[in-house]
């Protein structure tokens, strides 16, 4: 089955009940990123953007920080509203993209706690780990190919 | 989604002297620039290897957000995977990072440097 198709007014995106129920798990982890010391999700979300300038780095996320914590908490709310349509919903092109986007920072904020720092990490993870990947991955990849058709 | 608005650098240092001075001598300004940088030289965005961002995500947010062909999206993308690292854009310090957060918003590991 495919989740997404292209109907006149957008996007219709359409998940199952046990679906929403999975992918309604990505906020609460999404939300806690940063809440424990060392969290490896919340330096891959806060990754340096100066790597030999730690003062413009500094500058940088003071500056650029609290803009891209509004943008990812606008997205989520995007996510939010497509995992509670149990009939699906139709999504603008605007829409469509918050939602890839917060598909695709659950699974860097799963890759990072999992250790996943090299490719071939993946093949050590467990079977539940590599499902939970790979089911994101593959909604994300389903959604990425029906928004490139419209570049 | 709004993205936020540039120079990051406070441009009211630049109006507060010349305010504040007026009714005195005129002094010789100085342009506020960090000795780290060189005007002449672009500033690079470039986008790290990261092992859980997927090949076509990642072609699909360069063509995206740079409006460059499939092609040149997926050679960029093959150099990211293969030499770890690819000059994605290029230009004034401004919109280096502008694109810098247009990138880390699509969660691609990127960095700016000159």
């Amino acid at each position: 089955m495919t989740h997404f198709k292209k109907v006149r007014k957008g996007i219709k995106a359409t998940f199952s009940p046990a679906e929403r129920v999975f992918l309604s798990d990505v906020l609460p982890l999404l939300a806690e990123v940063g809440q424990e010391a060392d969290d490896p999700a919340a330096s891959r979300l806060h990754v340096p953007v100066y790597l030999d300038d730690p003062e413009a780095n500094d500058e940088w996320w003071r500056l650029m920080g609290k803009e891209l914590d509004d943008a990812r908490r606008e997205d989520r709310a995007v996510y939010r509203k497509v995992i509670a349509a149990d009939d699906g919903i139709v999504l603008d092109d605007e829409q469509a993209n918050a939602f890839l986007r917060v598909l695709n920072e659950g699974r860097l904020v799963l890759g990072a706690r999992m250790g996943v720092e090299v490719e071939s990490d993946h093949y050590e993870l467990s079977e539940h780990a590599r499902q939970v990947l790979d089911y994101l991955g593959w909604v994300l990849e389903e959604l990425t190919e029906i928004l490139s058709r419209s570049l | 989604m709004g993205y936020p608005l540039f120079p990051l650098r406070d441009p009211g240092v630049m109006t507060r002297t010349m305010t504040d001075q007026m009714a005195q001598p005129t002094p010789v300004m100085y342009p506020d620039v960090d000795e780290k940088q060189d005007p002449d030289k672009p500033w690079l965005v470039v986008v790290w290897n990261d092992p859980v961002n997927t090949m076509s995500y990642v072609v699909y947010v360069l063509r995206k957000l740079f409006g460059y062909d499939e092609l040149k999206a997926t050679h960029l993308m093959l150099q990211v995977h293969n030499d770890g690292r690819a000059i994605v854009s290029d230009g004034p310090h401004e919109q280096a990072e502008l694109d810098c957060f247009r990138l880390q918003n699509h969660g691609l590991w990127s960095t700016i440097e000159q």
